[in-house]
């Protein structure tokens, strides 16, 4: 019977690192179907089955409660609510994944290096070429909160899914919002990080679903998974203070 | 129903419109910022483009008056009034996607103080009309602190920065603490050079890091932006009575009567009341006028300058009458001065002044009920 479903990312360095977050702990990853089947078990713990999804899927599935806990970044964590932190809880970063998402402009733009040059060239722009400055991101919701908390409006967004770092040379946005972990590749792209643009430091997270269906047997099978997992006092306190507020729902 | 409501606005003339229902995003998001997009009723067309539902009359209006103006075919004073549906996205729990907005926009007439104060009492009549019998108004000057920063002793750099800050929450205090560029060794190096010697430490830095332009920003935009940032560093920073002057302008908050000696208070202590004068008497006479000829929903209201800052279009007087209590911040009616929004919908092609009246029939129906104790 299983009563707790997990949530690990289906490929890449994200999942390696995940099962071996689990095996440390003493639980092997096991998929159904062999290596690219989208159900596992962790072998010794109980009552747990464990779902291999792509990042995405599984922070989206945790802010709507669609499983128990799951391991994701906590880019996708801010950028798909307007709430982060209130139904996805984060217990423990887990210290991979790493990356910021910041704010890159064209090197060439000698003037600016801050979000307050960045508004001032903003409105000489608009001026000059009648449009506000396009910023290129597939992080909507971040950059529009971080940037109204800097008091910073002059520019548009434009999405973009993908090879963002090309948008400015291409000609399709002004500047950049994206995630970056060595920012080798804004470098190559001739873009530069404002001192003031880390606009969230990301890093792999184990997450926990405030409003997945947490019966009885939910919850014993957390208790059990939690003796194998070396948590910090940090984080066995966030479980606790999650477990805690989970019974007063 | 609505035709009743909208009755006190016939008295300005000019027709009844239903304008342009759906607009390409880029028009509310380009004049106002991204900070509407949460806003917005937004969909795709089959070409990918992202269009909106229109927010409001205001913008599709405007967009009509200047296209007849561009044409020819309207000049001098002329009024547009409707009685018709907008789309927002809730900003609060129970709010409808969907409402109807009764109200007037006014282009060319005179921008004074009396016609500030017909279209409160429009927009007041149209509200008792409904059967509203108590509110609250709350009055803005969007025109005020601007006028403050023209007359204090500042740079034109930093003038333009604190008049763009206004328009962000809390974007003065923030602009006064800022850091940019300004302390930068680069931009050190810059000061008392004039434009080609800026422009040769650019090339020699562009060499140096084997950077080369790249952007629909120009190159001649960084020198400009440059050799500002060199002048403010010769500048140097915001004096103090600059600051405490702004900041004592942004914590006004009084009675309408008191305002323009509220005002005239700070302004002689920073030395500039009279440069402030004109200004301050068109204040005390619209509030006079108001009392005057239209005393309604003014008890307990209150006047602060930076009231009506997220209403990007206005520019000048504002205000909004509401419920009191909780439901103050839904007002059920509004208005205010937009003088500059044509110029800048049109890019400069057509200048009007531009003053408008709303009211809102779902929130003077509750507003109405919970009055008659119903």
């Amino acid at each position: 019977m299983n009563a707790l479903t997990l949530a690990i990312p289906s490929k890449g360095r994200l999942k390696d690192k995940s099962e071996a977050f689990f095996a440390a702990a003493g639980y092997e990853l096991v998929q159904e179907g062999g290596e690219r089947g989208y159900r596992a078990q962790l072998v010794g713990a109980d009552g747990v089955s464990v779902l291999l999804l792509p990042a995405r899927d599984i922070a989206q599935g945790l802010i709507d409660g669609a499983f128990h806990a799951g391991i994701t970044g906590e880019d996708l964590l801010h950028e798909l609510t307007e709430t982060p932190g209130k139904n996805a809880v984060v217990v423990k970063r887990l210290g991979f994944g790493g990356a910021d998402v910041v704010v890159a402009v064209p090197n060439c733009w000698l003037d600016v290096s801050t979000l307050t040059d960045l508004d001032a060239a903003g409105a000489l722009f608009r001026q000059t070429h009648g449009r506000r400055l396009r910023v290129a991101t597939k992080y909507m919701r971040i950059t529009r909160r971080h940037f109204a908390r800097a008091s910073f409006g002059e520019y548009r967004l434009v999405y973009s899914a993908g090879a963002t770092e090309a948008a400015p040379a291409s000609g399709a946005a002004d500047l950049i919002v994206d995630i970056t972990s060595t920012g080798a590749t804004l470098a190559a792209n001739n873009l530069k990080v404002l001192e003031d643009g880390v606009l969230l430091e990301s890093e792999a997270s184990l997450t926990f679903a405030r409003t997945a269906d947490w019966t009885d047997a939910a919850r014993a099978a957390l208790a059990n998974l939690r003796t194998g997992m070396e948590l910090d006092a940090n984080a066995d306190g966030a479980l606790d203070a999650f477990m805690t507020n989970m019974t007063k729902l | 129903m609505g035709r009743s409501i909208g009755s006190p606005f016939e008295r300005l003339g000019g027709e009844l419109v239903d304008p342009d229902m759906i607009l390409p995003v880029a028009l509310p998001l380009d004049l106002c910022g991204e900070s509407v997009r949460a806003r917005l009723c937004v969909f795709t067309d089959h070409n990918n483009q992202d269009m909106a539902l229109r927010p409001d009359l205001t913008l599709p209006v405007a967009l009509a008056e200047i296209e007849g103006r561009a044409s020819g075919a309207v000049t001098g004073e002329h009024v547009q009034r409707y009685e018709a549906r907008a789309f927002r996205q809730p900003a609060a729990a129970g709010e409808p996607m969907e409402f109807v907005q009764v109200g007037f926009e006014r282009f060319g007439a005179e921008a004074s103080a009396q016609i500030d104060a017909e279209t409160y009492a429009l927009v007041s009549d149209a509200a008792e009309g409904a059967g509203v019998e108590d509110g609250i108004a709350q009055f803005g000057d969007l025109g005020i602190l601007p006028g403050f920063i023209d007359l204090l002793d500042l740079s034109a750099a930093t003038k333009a920065g604190l008049r763009r800050a206004f328009r962000e929450e809390g974007g003065v205090r923030a602009f006064l603490e800022r850091r940019d560029s300004a302390g930068d060794a680069f931009v050190q190096s810059l000061q008392g050079l004039d434009r080609a010697g800026v422009e040769n430490k650019v090339a020699e830095r562009f060499a140096a890091d084997g950077i080369a332009h790249f952007s629909d920003r120009t190159h001649n935009e960084v020198v400009t932006r440059l050799m500002e940032q060199a002048r403010e560093l010769e500048n140097g920073a915001v004096p103090e009575l600059a600051k405490r002057t702004l900041e004592a302008v942004l914590d006004v908050r009084c009675g309408l009567d008191e305002a323009a000696g509220v005002l005239g208070e700070i302004a002689r202590k920073a030395g500039i009341e009279a440069g402030a004068a004109a200004m301050l008497e068109t204040l005390e006479r619209r509030f006079a006028l108001i009392a005057q000829h239209s005393a309604r929903f003014l008890d307990g209201a209150v006047f602060s300058p930076g009231f009506g800052r997220r209403f990007t279009y206005y520019d000048g007087f504002v205000f909004e009458i509401a419920e009191r209590g909780e439901r103050q911040s839904r007002p059920f009616g509004a208005g205010g001065r937009y003088d500059h929004l044509l110029t800048d919908l049109s890019h400069g092609k057509v200048h009007a002044t531009a003053i408008g009246g709303v009211v809102r029939p779902d929130r003077l129906a509750l507003a109405g009920k919970r009055g008659t104790g119903t």
